[in-house]
C-alpha cells in the first residue's frame, strides 16, 4: 500500500532521527519520544494486524454497493452525481454565448429581445444595391455598405408571427416548417418537434400542393381524436381520402422556394417567411424581416416559432381534456364497425339517395339499383379514385 | 507554433504583461474565470478561519492564491477553443500533453485549492463528526477513525514539498476507501491519472514505474478470465471525498516553517464530514444521522 510505504520510507525514519538525537529539555523530549514511539507502534501494529489476515468487523448484512458489477445506469447515474459535485469547483465562469442552446432550448416569443437579436446578427442586410425598395419600410440605415434592419421591427413581426403559428397550433392545424439551405435543418426539425408540426430541409418538389394528389397520394395517414390518440380502424376511409395539405408554411428561406410559397398562394394557405433586403415579402403573407444567412438567426427564429407553436399545443389539448375541441373534426369519416349504408346517418342516406335519383334515368334492375347506391356510397367529392364493391 | 507556445507560458505571463508588443499573438485577457464565493466568505476574509488560519494567512490562501489561479487560467485560455470550459474540463483535456502543463497547472491548483477550502468546517460553535454510515466504512477500511487520522496526517507530513492528500473512495469491493498523496499540481481525477504525480519519483526506483509490461499469455482462448470489472462510465472510478492542502504558503505565515505538524492536526479537527458524506458512496445503515456537537 502506498500510504504505509510513503511513511514507512520517510516518517519512521524523519521522526525517529529527529526527536530522539536532541535531548536538550529532558521532560519536553521525553514525552516528545514517547508519543513519536507510541506512533511507530501504532503502525506496526496496524501492519501486523493487516498483514496477518485478522477478521475485520463485517458492516452489515446488506450486499456492499460495489459488489455486484453495476448496470451502464446505475454507473451514469453515478457519474452524473459526481459531474454535478465537482463540476463547478475551481472557478465561477461568466456567463455566455452557448451555441447548443439555441436548439436545444430555444428562446420563447417572451424571451425575444433586441439584444438577442443583435447578437443573432438579425440585422445585417445585404449590400445597398441588392436590395429590393420594397423592404425600405424595414431597413433602418446604411453602415459599411449594407442595410442595416431595424431590430424593433424585426421583434414586432416576430411576435407576430408567433402568434399566428401559436393559434393555428391550437386549433389544430398542419404546420409546415421550410428551410432547404445548409446547417438550417436542425433548426427546423427542432422547430417542427416542440410544434408538432412537420419539417422540409430537402428540395421542396413542385406541385406537392398543386398535384399533391399524385406525388403524396400515397403518404401514409391517420386519424386522431382530439387528444392526440391515434382511432385505428379507418384505413379504408382513409385510403380513399384526399391527400392533406398544410394550414400554415413557415419558411426560413424564401429566396429559395419561390415555388413552394407561390403554390401555397394559390392554395389560400398562409406563409411566414425571413426576409432579408433583397428579398420579395409580397412572396409571404407574415414577413420576418431578418437576416436570412445567419444560421444563428434563423436558429433563434425558428426557435422562436416552435415554441410558440408548443404553447398553441400545449394550449388544444388542454381544452381537450375539458372537453372542447378547437377544430371542425374531418367531415364524412363513419365510425369503424358500422355499415357502410344501413347504419350510416340519415342525412348521408338522403344525400346518396338523391344523387342515385338525379343521376341515373330508368332503373332497369334491383341489382343495378343496389350496385349504383355502392358505387355512390364508394364515390367521394371530385376527382378521386372510385372504388366499386362487389 | 513554437512561439505561440512560449507566449502562453505563465512565466512569461509578467513579462508579457509589460511588452506586449513581443508576442505577436498576445490577446486581450477576457476575465472568464472568477474567483468562486465560499460559503460565508465575508466572515472569513474578516476573521479567519477559527482554529486554523488567521485573516493573513485565509488571505494569502484562498484570496490572493486562488485569484492568482484565476489570472493565470484566464491568461492561458482567453481566445482559445478551451475558452469557456470548467477548471475540471480543462484538466481532463490538457493532462496527457506535457506541452500543456502551463495550462493545466493553474486549473489543477484552482480545483484541488477549491476543494480543499469547500471542505473545511468554517463554524466555529459547531465540531462536525462523521455520520454512523461513513464512520462505519472508515473502521471498516482503517480499523478505527484514530488510525486514519495517523495514517493521514503521517503520510501528508512525510511528504517533502508542496502538494495534496486525499481520501478517496474506489470502486472496489471490501476496502474502497484509499489514501492517495498528488505532489505538487497533480490531479485525484481518474480521467487525469498522467499528471496524478502520487510518488516523488526521486526517491522511487523508476524502473517500478515503468508502463512495459509483459503480456504474454493474456490474451487469447487460452488466457485467464480477466477478473477486474470493467471500467465505468466517465472515469467514475476514483471519487476524491477529502484533502489537505499542504503546500507552505497555506501554513507558513502562521505556523512557520516547522509548524507543518501542527497545522495539520489542527485542519484534522476542522474537517466538514458533512461534505465527506455527500460525495461518498455509503451504504445504508439503520441510523444514518448526521451528529453535531455544538
Amino acid at each position: 500500500m502506498i500510504v504505509r510505504s510513503v511513511a514507512l520510507r520517510h516518517g519512521r525514519h524523519a521522526i525517529a532521527s529527529n526527536f530522539l538525537s536532541r535531548r536538550f529539555l529532558a521532560s519536553q523530549v521525553d514525552s516528545i519520544e514517547a508519543a513519536a514511539e507510541n506512533s511507530i507502534k501504532q503502525l506496526q501494529s496496524l501492519e501486523t494486524q493487516l498483514n496477518s489476515g485478522v477478521p475485520i468487523p463485517e458492516p452489515s448484512a446488506e450486499p456492499d454497493l460495489f459488489s455486484r458489477s453495476s448496470t451502464v445506469a446505475e454507473q451514469y447515474q453515478l457519474f452524473k452525481q459526481q459531474q454535478k459535485l465537482t463540476q463547478t469547483l475551481g472557478s465561477d465562469i461568466s456567463a455566455h454565448y452557448k451555441p447548443h442552446t439555441l436548439l436545444s432550448n430555444p428562446p420563447s416569443p417572451a424571451d425575444v429581445t433586441l439584444e438577442l437579436l443583435l447578437a443573432a446578427e438579425a440585422h445585417q442586410g445585404h449590400a445597398t444595391s441588392l436590395w429590393n425598395p420594397a423592404n425600405a419600410r424595414y431597413i433602418h440605415g446604411v453602415r459599411q455598405g449594407i442595410h442595416i434592419i431595424s431590430l424593433d421591427v424585426t421583434a414586432a413581426h416576430l411576435r407576430r408571427a408567433s402568434k399566428v403559428v401559436q393559434e393555428v397550433s391550437k386549433r389544430g392545424g398542419i404546420v409546415l416548417f421550410v428551410g432547404t439551405r445548409d446547417g438550417q435543418d436542425t433548426a427546423v426539425v427542432r422547430a417542427a418537434q416542440l410544434a408538432k408540426g412537420y419539417h422540409l430541409f430537402e428540395r421542396w418538389i413542385p406541385g406537392s400542393i398543386t398535384n399533391g394528389q399524385q406525388i403524396l397520394g400515397k403518404c401514409a395517414t391517420k386519424v386522431m381524436n382530439e387528444k392526440d390518440e391515434v382511432v385505428p380502424g379507418f384505413d379504408e376511409q382513409l385510403y380513399e381520402r384526399p391527400v392533406l395539405k398544410p394550414d400554415l408554411v413557415v419558411c426560413v428561406n424564401p429566396m429559395e422556394n419561390y415555388v413552394l410559397l407561390h403554390e401555397c398562394a394559390l392554395n389560400n394557405i398562409p406563409t411566414i417567411g425571413v426576409i432579408d433586403t433583397n428579398a420579395d415579402p409580397t412572396w409571404v403573407t407574415y414577413p420576418i424581416p431578418a437576416n436570412d444567412d445567419s444560421l444563428r438567426c434563423i436558429q433563434v427564429i425558428a426557435g422562436v416559432l416552435g415554441r410558440a407553436g408548443e404553447a398553441g399545443q400545449k394550449q388544444r389539448l388542454e381544452l381537450a381534456e375539458k372537453g372542447q375541441i378547437t377544430y371542425r373534426p374531418a367531415q364524412g369519416l363513419v365510425a369503424p364497425g358500422e355499415d357502410d349504408l344501413t347504419t350510416a346517418s340519415p342525412e348521408v342516406n338522403q344525400e346518396i339517395r338523391e344523387k342515385v335519383f338525379h343521376d341515373t334515368e330508368s332503373i332497369v334492375d334491383a341489382d343495378e339499383l343496389s350496385d349504383k347506391i355502392d358505387a355512390d356510397a364508394n364515390h367521394e367529392g371530385d376527382g378521386r379514385r372510385i372504388r366499386v364493391t362487389s | 507554433m513554437i512561439i505561440r507556445s512560449f507566449c502562453r507560458r505563465p512565466a512569461a505571463f509578467q513579462a508579457l504583461a509589460a511588452a506586449p508588443a513581443r508576442c505577436s499573438a498576445a490577446p486581450s485577457v477576457r476575465h472568464i474565470h472568477h474567483r468562486p464565493a465560499l460559503a460565508n466568505e465575508a466572515d472569513l476574509v474578516e476573521n479567519g478561519i477559527p482554529g486554523l488560519m488567521s485573516p493573513a494567512q485565509f488571505k494569502i490562501a484562498w484570496t490572493d492564491y486562488q485569484q492568482h489561479m484565476m489570472d493565470q487560467l484566464n491568461y492561458m485560455t482567453a481566445g482559445t477553443p478551451f475558452d469557456n470550459q470548467s477548471p475540471k474540463n480543462l484538466i481532463l483535456e490538457w493532462a496527457r500533453d506535457p506541452t500543456k502543463a502551463g495550462g493545466f497547472n493553474p486549473a489543477s491548483m484552482a480545483w484541488n485549492n477549491h476543494a480543499f477550502f469547500k471542505g473545511i468546517n468554517t463554524n466555529p460553535t459547531i465540531t462536525s463528526r462523521p455520520s454512523e454510515a461513513l464512520d462505519l466504512a472508515l473502521t471498516t477500511n482503517f480499523s478505527s477513525l484514530a488510525s486514519l487520522r495517523e495514517t493521514f496526517l503521517m503520510t501528508a507530513e512525510s511528504m517533502f514539498g508542496p502538494g495534496f492528500v486525499w481520501l478517496v473512495q474506489q470502486k472496489e469491493n471490501r476496502f474502497p476507501f484509499r489514501i492517495l498523496t498528488t505532489y505538487i499540481a497533480g490531479s485525484p481525477l481518474s480521467g487525469a491519472h498522467y499528471r496524478r504525480q502520487s510518488q516523488d519519483l526521486n526517491t522511487e526506483n523508476e524502473n517500478s514505474f515503468s508502463g512495459v509490461k509483459n503480456m504474454v499469455g493474456s490474451f487469447g482462448s487460452s488466457a485467464p478470465a480477466n477478473l477486474n470489472p470493467k471500467k465505468p462510465l466517465g472515469g467514475v472510478d476514483v471519487v476524491p471525498l477529502l484533502c489537505v492542502n499542504t503546500w507552505e504558503h497555506v501554513w507558513l505565515h502562521d505556523y512557520g516553517v516547522k509548524g507543518k505538524s501542527e497545522y495539520l492536526a489542527r485542519w484534522w479537527d476542522r474537517i466538514n464530514w458533512d461534505e465527506v458524506a455527500q460525495y461518498a458512496t455509503l451504504e445504508k445503515t439503520r441510523m444514518s444521522q448526521n451528529q453535531f456537537y455544538g
